[in-house]
């Protein structure tokens, strides 16, 4: 089976079940919405399937293959890789840099050929700075290329994220709040760019996002998550539909998230 | 085509220098402190990498200077090895052990890290002294000339070139890798390294490549160290001289390949001046080196270069 299936997942910490049982399925292409309050453990799952936190139990099978538990870089290997909601961003380096350390398992990343530089590895760093100004333009940040990182605004560095996860050329990318801190327009242009990337580079994407509205616009299923379990899931109209949502919704302290939903479902 | 790619104009420069020093300072005495700096140098570069580049403190790595020193010392001593095929068997050994005790203590961080890696030093330090049947003791023991295709090594001119050499080697070794993907995945894991997992970087596996490869480079300047003095001492191993590496690449910048050698010109030529202080030489070194990295919070070559393009501070 392709793409991503996580069966009875749980991640307790001490007495906290972040996840208690959740199962779920992304498959191999398209945009899948991961919504709910905060706290709700959207992050933890992330984490959990991209090897960050090892799972209190359960699986997580990737294209058939079992992946439960295995290291970040391993899964990056096998396609799977993340952008975080908390930046990490590599300071010290330029724009253009950070989107060519993404490319890194695309380069020619050994010790001995990067003592010796050849003419093969300069070539090829010269074709990846090409794709890596490719994927800056494609998110509008081409040019502050050869800016120190630390120079962008926080919708840049949101940006710049995605850039080099998508320079891993990943076939499944989790991105966490990609758009959390960016202006109206600056969302319209990432819904844009996300949809793109899901649609020409083949890349099957999680998207964990508060803006209903933005939500509701870019997906093809969303599932909501509400303290650690799944609440429902399905297509944005039948998820918009599901009484259970909204009573959650209102449920919560979050009322603006309940305005918003009530709003695009009425 | 540009008749000299800029990237390769400080290599030109420092290539330079090196040629013309012995000519400025060519007493038999200033050629054998700049000897002990190209040493010194040699090994700064390589901590930078781990310390400054990989973030990756050691406070250690004077006791794989001593390993090199002394498997050059019982190698040819002892054994009758060649003295290049003793210095690669250290080279080796070191690496190997430095992957080997590197591999579990890598996983910690900080303050963790650098007790780990005193701790490393400290044990291999006192095998040293303890193991006196092979390594001489607390007093250390003499070491063979140095013969390269059956000529020996005499003499400081024949050590300054050789030395000089090994260092221009390892600064453009050091610059490649720098420039390369393996660099930037060094520096990548420093800044982020949730963020290097996530694009591929095995960070863990990188961080002990660097220590072991640092740590070869450590061995190699033990090696020439032992044979350009024909002498070795514990005290090559010891923590101190550790912390003097350290303390070189802080003064002459983190992360910066040529700060290593400032930072080692600096630390050994500083002492020799200040001795006509006598009694106030400790306390002149040390408000000096207070100053320095007071006034130059990120070390003396990326301060220099930070106001040379302008940045100001
Ligand atoms: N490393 C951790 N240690 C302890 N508790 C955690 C940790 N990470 C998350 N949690 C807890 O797990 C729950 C889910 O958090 P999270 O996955 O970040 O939610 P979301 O991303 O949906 O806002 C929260 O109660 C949070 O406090
Ligand atoms: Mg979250």
């Amino acid at each position: 089976m392709s793409g991503l299936s996580i069966n009875d997942l749980k991640v307790h910490f001490g007495g906290i079940r972040a996840l208690d049982g959740v199962d779920l399925t992304f498959g191999s292409s398209g945009i899948h919405a991961l919504i709910g309050p905060n706290g709700a453990g959207k992050t933890t799952l992330v984490n959990a399937v991209t090897g960050v936190y090892a799972p209190t139990a359960g699986r997580v099978l990737f294209d058939g293959h079992d992946i439960t538990g295995l290291p970040a870089h391993k899964l990056a290997t096998l396609g799977v890789t993340r952008t975080f909601q908390n930046l990490q961003i590599f300071w010290t380096m330029s724009v253009l840099e950070n989107v060519l350390a993404g490319f890194h398992l695309d380069s020619s990343a050994g010790f001995l050929r990067g003592l010796l530089r050849g003419p093969a590895l300069v070539r090829r760093e010269r074709e990846l700075t090409t794709a890596a100004l490719g994927l800056l333009r494609l998110v509008n940040l081409e040019a502050k290329a050869n800016n120190p990182a630390d120079a962008l605004a926080y919708g840049e560095l949101k940006r710049l994220e995605i850039a080099r996860a998508l320079a891993g050329r990943p076939k499944l990318l989790f991105l966490d709040e990609p758009v959390a801190g960016c202006t109206q327009s600056e969302k319209c242009d990432l819904a844009e760019v996300i949809r793109n990337a899901a649609r020409e580079s083949a890349v099957s994407v999680v998207l964990i996002e508060h803006d209903m509205r933005l939500v509701m616009a870019v997906s093809d299923r969303v599932t909501v998550l509400a303290q650690g379990r799944i609440l429902s899931t399905g297509t944005p109209s039948e998820v918009r539909a599901d009484p259970k949502v909204i009573t959650a919704y209102l449920g919560t302290t979050q009322s603006h998230l309940a305005e918003q939903v009530h709003a695009v479902a009425g | 085509m540009p008749f000299f790619p800029a990237h390769k104009l400080p290599l030109a420069v420092l290539g330079l220098v090196l040629v013309a020093l012995p000519f400025l300072f060519g007493g038999k005495y200033q050629l054998s402190i700049l000897i002990l700096i190209g040493i010194s140098a040699i090994v700064c570069v390589g901590i930078n990498l781990l310390v400054g580049v990989a973030g990756q403190i050691s406070l250690g790595h004077a006791a794989f200077f001593g390993i090199g020193s002394y498997a050059s010392a019982v190698f040819t001593g002892d054994y009758g090895w060649n003295g290049i095929l003793a210095m690669f068997a250290g080279i080796l050994i070191t690496s190997v052990l430095a992957a080997t005790v590197g591999w579990p203590i890598l996983r910690l961080k900080g303050h963790y890290l650098a007790m780990a890696t005193l701790g490393v030093g400290l044990v291999i330090q006192l095998l040293l002294i303890q193991e006196a049947g092979i390594t001489g003791g607390p007093d250390g023991r003499a070491v063979k000339a140095l013969t390269i295709f059956g000529l020996r090594v005499k003499g400081e001119w024949a050590w300054y070139c050789i030395v000089a050499g090994a260092l221009f080697v390892v600064v453009w070794g050091a610059q490649n890798l720098m420039s390369s993907p393996w660099g930037r995945a060094l520096r990548a894991l420093h800044a982020s390294e949730p963020a290097s997992a996530a694009a591929g970087i095995d960070v863990h596996q990188m961080k002990v490549a660097i220590f072991a490869a640092s740590a070869g480079l450590a061995s190699f300047a033990g090696s020439l160290y032992a044979h350009a003095l024909a002498f070795v001492t514990p005290d090559q191993a010891s923590f101190l001289h550790s912390v003097e590496f350290v303390v070189m690449i802080v003064v002459g910048g983190l992360g910066s390949v040529y700060g290593s050698l400032v930072g080692a010109a600096i630390l050994i030529v500083l002492p020799q001046v200040l001795s006509s202080l006598s009694d106030y030489e400790n306390l002149a070194f040390g408000v000096l080196l207070i100053l320095v990295v007071y006034l130059l919070r990120k070390g003396i070559v990326p301060t220099l270069r930070l106001i040379a393009v302008g940045g100001g501070r």
